[in-house]
């Protein structure tokens, strides 16, 4: 693919055509020479980016989800919910290895596995507290005590050392310039499945009803006959069974070892409070703003802003890759700041 | 019944006393501190290293010991990260009350560690952490590795060499170790007359690194030099072929260290890093090869095994010669046997120079072919 401003040869990708060619290609040259130096065109590859964030959003927004979910219902933020996700990743390593189960067969039996765990585990610590109507402070500590111990029980039973699945490498495949695997296709479409379940399961049956009353307001529903204590025990069991596939996604595409969860709360967070805290459409978008931002953001060439437009001469200003974690929290933080209840937050 | 309740009491307490007894009389052990990574992105090499630590405790011990008693090491896992390092570093040193230290792995996680163990007054021998900041530490900080103004000296030299290109990108960790040698290698690679056209760092045990690659290929460099941890080289190498941008018959790859980068991935995705090369310390010793495959069945897959090995038999022959544990004496009484000591690791030079870090540089090139390393 040629460069419209014949400068810059060799870019790649039918969406960075799409983005950059067509919309300017009845400009003068010189405009689009700007539009392309603004967007830092020497160094971006549009289509792999975007085909990065979309796999990274799925990746996320599955996490998001049942983050999201905890906190719209019960009103604090699980700090084990990444581990819990990360405990259904090693049974279904266990599965996959050991019993030599597929890999969709292994996610079938852990996603439930997992959300029983999930269920006791609020049976026996957050059930007590929501009945002492304890401060959400005290819920969120332990949480984290939860999040820490559950970590030591994989390090306990499946050691610190890194696993894979039994997936073999792949090649990448081009779609519309972008390169991608066959399983990265596949975390997309089940990323994307997975949220039109979500979507029906929230608006077209007695549970989703049951939930989002709860949601609004829990005395209410109460009243109407709506068991709360059961609803929550579903919604457990939906946010694990989430978190089980997202974290097999994690660790399909990357690896898995007993520390990710620690390492993916964070983004899980930030996609989460970004989107809307309380909000599953939200968690859905904030994952990928903040995916696609990470991104765009590290491939952005500020030479032509800081010369003011090209007044004078400057070399390549990128932002070092190793500022990669800020860049979240900084998005977080502007965009807290026009909306302080996330893009798609309630008011 | 009473009578019965003295005779089991009078009992239990002289069962104590003899107890007591038999622990005062027993030959305290001389105990130094090993921090080792046992958990955390370097974990899958900490059992090679564990064990030539070991195999070191064992022989000395077989021959008689040092100043006559037994000699023990108190394990500490660092995790490879800085916290976790100073927690078990302040727990050798003000609970265990060791006077000398060894191991370690990382630079970013082995400097902080020094710098305490120098404020205390107690011996660092690093055996495995490589950056050239160890030099400013302070007598308490000695090196049985090679430093990395050597290594990053090395690797622009092979790259440049073996590759004829002129544009590179560079990749590097976010940390001390990461920082060091790219400054080494950036400052080697101009004055062979190279460009560097990216320097990308990256932070460690982030599960994504795709943003990273792209940057590193933006400006299609003619070739790679980097370094990897063994966890993040193993998602890189991955992620990097998956994007179709590991390639190394058009854009070849330098690493600076191929072990410590591509241990996890040597096991898991061997196929991948076909066409790699880079440097590697020395093979271990054979004598310490044989002896480890003896032991666990296996050849060691890092050559830092020796590396732990000699720290602990150097600093054994040191506290025998020196008839003391006292740091002081001990390190400079380092300085005497190096020349004669003749080591497992790095060929088995073991001098020091003035700042008590190693002197002299040799590595192997190599390059994964089948799967495996081999001698390029």
């Amino acid at each position: 693919m040629e460069d419209p401003t014949g400068a810059y040869p060799g870019r790649r990708g039918l969406i960075s055509y799409v983005k950059l060619v067509i919309p300017f290609h009845f400009l003068p040259h010189a405009r689009v020479d700007t539009y392309s130096k603004v967007l830092g065109y020497y160094n971006m590859d549009f289509s792999q980016i975007i085909a990065n964030s979309l796999v990274r959003g799925a990746e996320l927004s599955l996490l998001a989800i049942g983050l999201t979910m905890v906190f719209d219902i019960l009103k604090f933020a699980n700090f084990a919910h990444a581990d819990y996700a990360v405990l259904g990743a090693f049974l279904v390593y266990s599965l996959n290895q050991v019993l030599g189960l597929s890999l969709f067969l292994a996610v079938i039996l852990a996603a439930p596995a997992t959300a029983l765990i999930g269920i006791c585990i609020d049976t026996a610590i957050f059930k007590p507290l929501r009945r002492k109507e304890a401060k959400v402070v005290t819920a969120m500590v332990c949480s984290l005590g939860i999040g820490i111990a559950l970590r030591n029980i994989l390090r306990l039973i499946w050691t610190s050392r890194t696993k894979t699945y039994a997936i073999p490498i792949q090649k990448p495949i081009e779609i519309l310039g972008a390169r991608l695997t066959f399983t990265q296709i596949g975390i997309v479409l089940t990323g994307f499945i997975s949220m039109v379940i979500f979507h029906l399961l929230l608006h077209r049956t007695k549970f989703g009803k049951a939930l989002r009353a709860i949601s609004d307001n829990r005395v209410l529903a109460s009243a109407c006959a709506i068991d709360s204590e059961k609803v929550i025990k579903w919604m457990w069991f939906i946010a694990c069974c989430y978190g089980v596939m997202g974290g097999t996604m994690i660790a399909m595409e990357h690896l898995l070892y007993p520390r990710l969860g620690f390492d993916i709360l964070i983004p899980v967070f930030c996609a989460a409070i970004l989107g809307g805290i309380g909000n599953p459409y939200g968690a859905m978008l904030g994952a990928l703003t903040l995916a696609l931002a990470e991104n765009i953001v590290l491939a952005l060439d500020f030479s032509y802003l800081i010369s003011l437009g090209g007044l004078f001469e400057v070399g390549p200003i990128q932002i070092s890759t190793g500022y990669k974690p800020a860049i979240s929290f900084v998005i977080l933080v502007a965009v807290l700041l026009f909306r302080p209840t996330g893009i798609l937050g309630r008011k | 019944m009473r009578r019965l309740v003295d005779v089991v009491v009078t009992s239990i307490l002289l069962g104590l006393l003899i107890n007591v007894g038999a622990v005062g009389g027993a030959e305290e052990p001389v105990r130094i501190g090993l921090l080792c990574p046992i958990t955390g992105t370097q974990a899958v090499m900490s059992e090679d290293m564990l064990t030539g630590a070991k195999m070191a405790v064992e022989e000395t011990n077989a021959a008689g010991g040092v100043l006559g008693r037994p000699l023990e090491l108190i394990v500490e896992d660092t995790e490879t990260r800085p916290a976790p390092g100073m927690d078990a570093a302040r727990k050798l040193i003000g609970v265990d009350r060791v006077e000398i230290l060894t191991g370690g792995f990382s630079s970013g996680v082995s400097l902080p560690i020094a710098e305490y163990a120098q404020e205390q007054g107690v011996l660092y021998v690093l055996a495995v952490p490589t950056s050239p900041l160890f030099r400013d530490v302070g007598p308490c900080c000695m090196s049985i590795t090679v430093v990395d103004s050597f290594k990053g000296k090395a690797v622009a030299d092979f790259a440049v060499e073996d590759s004829g290109k002129k544009k590179f990108a560079l990749i590097h960790m976010n940390n001390a170790f990461g920082q060091a040698i790219k400054q080494v290698t950036i400052n080697r690679l101009k004055e062979l007359g190279a460009e560097i056209v990216t320097e990308v760092d990256y932070e460690l045990n982030k599960v994504d690194y795709k943003a990273e690659l792209l940057r590193l290929f933006a400006k299609d460099p003619e070739a790679i030099v980097g370094t990897w941890y063994a966890k993040e080289g193993l998602v890189t190498a991955k992620q990097a072929y998956e994007m179709g941008l590991l390639n190394v018959d058009k854009v070849p790859w330098y690493v600076s260290e191929i072990t410590s980068s591509y241990a996890e991935a040597l096991d898991k995705i061997p196929e991948v890093l076909e066409g790699i090369k880079g440097l590697d310390p020395l093979e271990p010793g054979r004598l310490f090869s044989e002896k480890f495959k003896e032991r666990m069945g296996r050849e060691p897959i890092t050559a830092f095994a020796a590396h732990y090995y000699d720290a602990v038999r150097m600093i054994a022959m040191a506290i025998n010669f020196a008839n003391s544990t006292d740091p002081a004496a001990v390190r400079d009484t380092l300085f005497e046997i190096d020349d004669w000591y003749r080591g497992m690791s790095y060929g088995g030079d073991k001098r020091f120079d003035e700042d008590g870090m190693q002197d002299h540089a040799q590595f192997r090139k190599v390059i994964i072919q089948n799967g495996k390393k081999v001698d390029y």
